[in-house]
């Protein structure tokens, strides 16, 4: 008796507990029936220049169906994807954009694959990309932000020594111990894996242990912008392809940097009396990543002589370079790497290449 | 590196000291020396194999100090070396394990550090998805190392925190109630962004008497929002469960068990990227009868069981094994010249690639290979499942013949992805197997056994299906005394179609991509091992012959073979 007493109060209980109601669960798709087939599947052309042009895909099935269009870039191994339902595709627009992390190549095939819920089928087709997408034009992008043509990127040793017009290196003209920074296109990173650029052919890259204990070198832009930015920070986005090993040691600061014009201040950013907003970043993931922050999450630095003298206030619009640092996080006795790629000023959300 | 020295002979010496005024101090080792030699054949140029070889040395030496009857402390200290470093080069030390326990009054046992922590399976849970109870000795002595060196010891989780147990003891109207109450960190703040979290958990037991117990569990994870300024999310989960067995015992050869477990789950996330406190509430029961025939142990069960789709509970959910996304094969991890990544066989799980598994727990359902697991990914805990489960067993006292057969037939509970029909996929999993001890029949000393296990598994919705098979088959038979001859096969094959869901932080599915199989993959085994004592001191070395094949993906094909020694030292 007893019991069932206690029994009763564990179905009670139960009998409270919620459950919502649904007919389904996650987004809707329909599977192929028996008998499916693909009638035709079509691209517009075999080559596309994706800076004025863009391919259309057409298709027809027997029946309706949840289908994926997915386009795989042969060298890049970028994918952009698109799906729907329906029982043919009508000129399906492709403009050379990607959804995952790597960008399509100039010159590259990419094979685009129809896939289908609920049967094997597939059908593909082919088009070489004689012209990438130009993505720069979604924001503010640095000259030379690509890191595509090292000659006006990297400084001449000399003699005469040179710098390069749009980036100051850290490492030049004095160099720093223990640091090497360039351009690069085929290095080895600590596992022995070649990295391939994320965009391009080119990235940047800093390596090893530097001379401090935190710091060890890093670069910045002072190409300045083509037009200001709007003062909302809220509605502006900085945004950079950053490639890690994993290694929680290894981490970037990027400082954007203020010439806050107050009284008394020369127009130009000044460490010792200006604001720079840093993003903080530890490199403890594998690959090419897509990092990006909201400009009003920034924070306000705290070093007095380098951007944490200014007002505080966020104001993108007066925005005049950045910095790209590498830092050592946790071991200051061990080497770190640091490669990065097509940093970018985004308004309105962060940096999306598959739009 | 210096520093683990330093601090490793530290803590070496303070134990050497206390030695002097401990009433005990004793080590515990394991020892292990491991070596592997393999190729592989894939669809380029044959006479080119890919090869591959390595291992390593490595020595466990528990150290415990036990000074007085209710207090222990204790550390396990490892030493490896990979094979081929000379001369301790690319040696390392590190230690394995650290923990305190001891008794408060007689009454209360601790456990304080290095913690291995299991609970129901809906509320704190390490669920083998994979079975392996009936895999041959040839494939289950390689798994153990995995389970060892992976901290997977029966359902537990190695967390770090405290566990506590208590006992109050009645003389009348019940025999005892049992506390216990347990807590730890799942994960480190950033002191930026991402907040402390926190998880605890606790049990009530009311033991009326052998023929009935009554238990309340809570198993919950929290952040711990404040510990950082601009804190991206706070995650908050609870689970609360019920838990009874009622025995009838009362009959010479018979016993009648009513077993269940009951609960909820209440789940929300606050994110700063969209200001919201999503919040997701459901429930699980799992009610079962069993029946028992005494006399040759034979067990007969059946089960009804309704776990809501948004039944949240990470600490049961979480799985061993990674994310396919984030498994990359270090044993032949690319094939054909460096451009296709090697399909993932069941060898791999057994190749000491040891980033395959997961020993954090996860707050979102982790992805899955859909061909091995498709039924129950998440162990019984896995959300949207309804159905019975019928099972039965056999452990005749003599112990000449072990084995079990489990039924379960689900069904989902609220259809994925048919926003027309609202189609429900059906599930069968029937997995069972045997030992057969011959020597116990024959009467002989020398081992002769033999073991089998299938497991097959298919989902259907509509003219989409996907059915897999799994059989394995061992053989050990003891040749002279102590040197054991072992073989073992595993068959699978999988063919039809599924979709593989993908969850966003809220655990809500937000994309399905389309999966297609038609494969089998095999591994043939055989080996020597010889045991210089039952504690575990051996020798073996085996040969393993795997094939892969694609009957869709010819590129997929390849076959690889591995030549493995393990010396092992246990004291």
């Amino acid at each position: 008796m007893n019991a069932i007493f206690k029994f009763s109060i564990l179905l009670l209980l139960l009998s409270a507990c919620k459950r919502e109601k649904a007919d389904f669960i996650g987004p809707a798709y329909v599977s192929a029936p028996a008998g499916f087939e693909v009638l035709n599947f079509s691209a517009s052309d075999s080559t596309v220049d994706f800076t004025s042009d863009s391919i259309l895909y057409n298709a027809t099935f027997s029946n309706e169906a949840s289908w994926i269009l997915t386009i795989t870039g042969k060298t890049s191994g970028a994918i952009c994807t698109i799906t729907g339902t329906s029982s043919s595709i009508n000129n399906l627009v492709w403009k050379g954009t990607h959804n995952e992390v790597i960008f399509f190549k100039k010159g590259e095939i990419a094979t685009a694959v129809l896939t289908f819920y609920g049967t094997s089928i597939i059908s593909s087709n082919s088009v070489k990309i004689l012209k990438t997408r130009d993505f720069r034009t979604y924001g503010q992008f640095p000259t030379t932000g690509d890191f595509e043509t090292p000659s006006l990127i990297e400084p001449k040793l000399g003699p005469p020594k040179v710098y390069s017009p749009y980036w100051a290196h850290f490492n030049f003209p004095t160099p720093i111990d223990n640091v090497a920074q360039g351009v690069d296109s085929i290095a080895i990173d600590h596992d022995g894996k070649q990295i391939d650029a994320v965009e391009g052919s080119k990235y940047y890259y800093i390596k090893g242990k530097g001379a401090q204990q935190v710091f060890i070198s890093g670069m910045q832009y002072t190409g300045g912008f083509t037009t200001p930015l709007p003062n909302t920070p809220d509605n502006i986005w900085v945004n950079m392809y950053l490639y890690g090993t994993g290694d929680n040691n290894a981490g970037v600061e990027i400082e954007f940097q203020e010439a806050d014009e107050t009284p008394g201040n020369p127009s130009g950013y000044q460490g010792a009396k200006d604001d720079a907003f840093v993003a903080y970043i530890t490199l403890n993931h594998k690959g090419w990543k897509l990092f990006s922050f909201k400009y009003s999450d920034l924070t306000a630095s705290k070093n007095l002589l380098f951007g944490g003298s200014g007002n505080k206030i966020h104001e993108p619009h007066r925005l005049k370079s950045f910095d790209i640092i590498a830092v050592k996080k946790t071991t200051p006795e061990s080497a770190i790497e640091v490669y990065f790629d097509f940093p970018i000023i985004t308004i309105g959300g962060p940096f999306n290449p598959s739009k | 590196m210096k520093k683990n020295l330093n601090l490793i002979l530290s803590i070496f010496t303070f134990l050497l000291i206390t030695e002097v005024s401990a009433q005990t101090v004793y080590f515990t080792g394991l020892g292990r020396a491991l070596v592997s030699n393999g190729d592989l054949s894939d669809n380029t140029n044959t006479a080119s194999k890919l090869k591959a070889s390595g291992g390593y040395t490595l020595f466990d030496l528990g150290i415990y100090a036990k000074p007085n009857e209710v207090l222990r402390g204790g550390v396990i200290l490892r030493v490896k070396n990979p094979f081929g470093g000379f001369y301790g080069n690319g040696a390392s030390l590190a230690f394995r394990q650290m923990q305190l326990e001891g008794l408060i009054a007689k009454k209360v046992k601790y456990e304080i550090g290095d913690v291995y922590l299991s609970h129901t399976p809906f509320t704190l849970w390490n669920a083998d998805s994979n079975d392996t109870r009936y895999e041959a000795d040839i494939f289950a002595m390689r798994r153990d190392i995995i389970n060892y060196e992976n901290y997977f010891v029966g359902n537990a989780w190695r967390m770090q925190g405290f566990n506590t147990k208590a006992k109050i003891n009645f003389t009348k109207g019940i025999e005892n109630i049992g506390l216990r109450v347990y807590g730890g960190r799942t994960r480190e703040t950033n002191y930026n962004t991402i907040p402390d979290r926190y998880f605890y958990g606790g049990r009530i037991e009311l033991n009326q008497s052998a023929a009935f117990k009554i238990a309340g569990n809570v198993a919950a994870i929290n952040d711990i929002a404040g510990t950082v300024k601009n804190s991206q999310v706070n995650y908050d989960n609870k689970v609360f469960t019920s838990d009874f067995a009622l025995n009838i015992n009362k009959l010479e050869k018979f016993k009648f068990s009513l077993l269940g477990e009951a609960g909820a789950s209440q789940f929300q996330l606050w994110r700063k990227s969209d200001s919201v406190n999503h919040k997701f509430e459901d429930f699980f029961y799992d009610l079962g009868l069993e029946a028992a025939y005494k006399p040759l142990n034979i067990t007969l069960g059946l089960s009804y069981r309704d776990v809501g789709f948004n039944f949240n509970s990470p600490m049961a959910q979480t799985r061993r094994m990674n994310a396919p996304t984030n498994i990359a094969l270090s044993n032949f991890g690319l094939m054909n010249d460096g451009i296709t990544a090697r399909p993932f066989s069941p060898f791999d799980p057994l190749a000491q690639d040891f980033n395959l598994y997961n020993q954090g727990i996860s707050t979102t359902l982790m992805n899955y290979f859909v061909q091995y697991n498709m039924v129950e990914p998440y162990g019984k805990a896995t959300p949207n499942r309804r159905g019975f489960t019928i099972s039965a067993s056999i452990k005749e006292p003599s112990q000449i013949i072990n084995a079990d057969v489990q039924v379960n037939l689900l069904s989902e509970i609220v259809s994925e992805g048919d926003s027309i029909a609202h189609q429900k996929r059906e599930f069968t999993l029937i997995r069972g197997g045997f030992t057969f001890n011959l020597h116990k029949l024959l009467q002989l000393e020398k081992v002769i056994a033999i073991n089998g296990g299938i497991r097959t598994e298919s989902s259907t919705r509509g003219s989409s299906n996907l059915a897999s098979t799994l059989i394995d088959a061992g053989l050990d038979v003891e040749v002279m005394k102590s040197l054991h001859l072992l073989g073992g096969v595993k068959l699978f094959s999988v063919k039809g179609n599924e979709t593989q869901s993908g969850r966003n932080e809220l655990n809500q599915i937000v994309t399905f991509s389309p999966l297609h199989f038609n494969q089998t993959q095999n591994i043939i085994a055989a080996g020597v091992r010889y045991n210089y004592d039952k504690a575990g001191c051996f020798f073996s070395m085996h040969y393993h012959i795997v094939n892969y094949n694609d009957a869709d993906i010819a590129k997929n094909k390849y076959t690889m073979n591995q030549l493995f020694f393990v010396f092992g030292l246990k004291f």
